[in-house]
């Protein structure tokens, strides 16, 4: 089996083939400035890094602008104040396109679900008035239904003749 | 057809109690359609004031909590509800005793006129 720190000395495959000792990656000491430009990469190169370059700038105007608009400065807020001119001018032109709207079908207030108490404008007001007192309630019961019972008493009383001749010769 | 919409907006005012004025305008405060009975406040009318709630608006938005629909702004005499309607603003102007729920609820009315001056505004 084995160890991490091993006193054999190290060695290498003589035919360059993969076994256990090869390096996965590239040793970072020596491989950093060991890229060769030859003559012909030159063209190619430049414009791939010119094409990172101006990914990277596009990135970062997006991530400039998206914070620009996430910000919140209320103290550098830009009041533009309109000149009487320019509210004229608005005001005429909005009243323009207000004239040349089509015709179009103005939502109808009403509505079409049943609703209770729908002409009474302040519905919440009288419902949460104070309720009439006990007293008045049961004086309204018994004058109630002293009336019905007098009307159901009225009757004609029958005492002459409906028709009446004439005393004319 | 706008006359048609002023007497919308002008039932709208009178069948909801304290209600003072309603106007609807642009993003910097202009008038596009106003209906206002005699008792309402001249200033809150003005461009200068409507104009604060689009701004307002706008960086209440970046908060965090989503997009800003309506703002109620309580005075002493009077309360001002404004409604996000961008390119739009509507702000409805009642006493100080008015029934805000109802001002609020005044949005789905609202809704249904605005969506048909979309094209009046530049966006």
């Amino acid at each position: 089996m084995g160890c991490c720190c091993s006193t054999e000395p190290e060695t290498l495959s003589q035919d360059g083939e993969a076994n256990e000792r090869t390096r996965l990656l590239n040793d970072p000491v020596s491989s950093t400035y060991q890229v060769t430009a030859s003559p012909s990469d030159y063209g190619n190169h430049y414009s791939s890094s010119a094409t990172k370059k101006s990914d990277e700038q596009t990135a970062l105007n997006r991530i400039l602008q998206q914070t620009a608009s996430n910000i919140i400065d209320v103290g550098a807020l830009e009041y533009h104040t309109l000149e009487q001119h320019e509210y004229i001018e608005r005001v005429r032109t909005y009243n323009q396109r207000l004239n040349t709207v089509p015709p179009q079908k103005i939502p109808n207030r009403a509505h079409h679900e049943a609703q209770l108490l729908c002409d009474v404008s302040a519905a919440e007001r009288i419902l949460s008035a104070q309720p009439i007192s006990f007293a008045d309630f049961n004086l309204m019961m018994s004058s109630a239904q002293k009336v019905v019972a007098a009307l159901s008493h009225i009757k004609v009383d029958h005492k002459e003749d409906l028709v009446v001749p004439f005393g004319i010769p | 057809m706008a006359e048609e919409m002023k007497k919308y907006l002008h039932d709208l005012m009178n069948s909801t109690e304290d209600v003072l004025g309603i106007i609807i305008t642009d993003r910097d405060g202009v008038p596009i359609l106003k209906v206002a009975g005699e008792e309402a406040p001249e200033l809150a009318m003005r461009p200068n004031f409507i104009s604060t709630f689009s701004m307002a608006t706008d960086q209440a938005g970046k908060l965090g909590m989503g997009k800003n629909h309506k703002m109620v702004c309580v005075y002493g005499n009077y309360q001002v509800v404004h409604f996000n309607k961008l390119p739009m603003v509507v702000t409805v102007i009642a006493t100080n005793t008015a029934n805000t729920g109802l001002l609020m609820d005044m949005d789905k009315e609202i809704s249904a006129l605005v969506s048909q001056l979309t094209h009046v505004v530049d966006i």
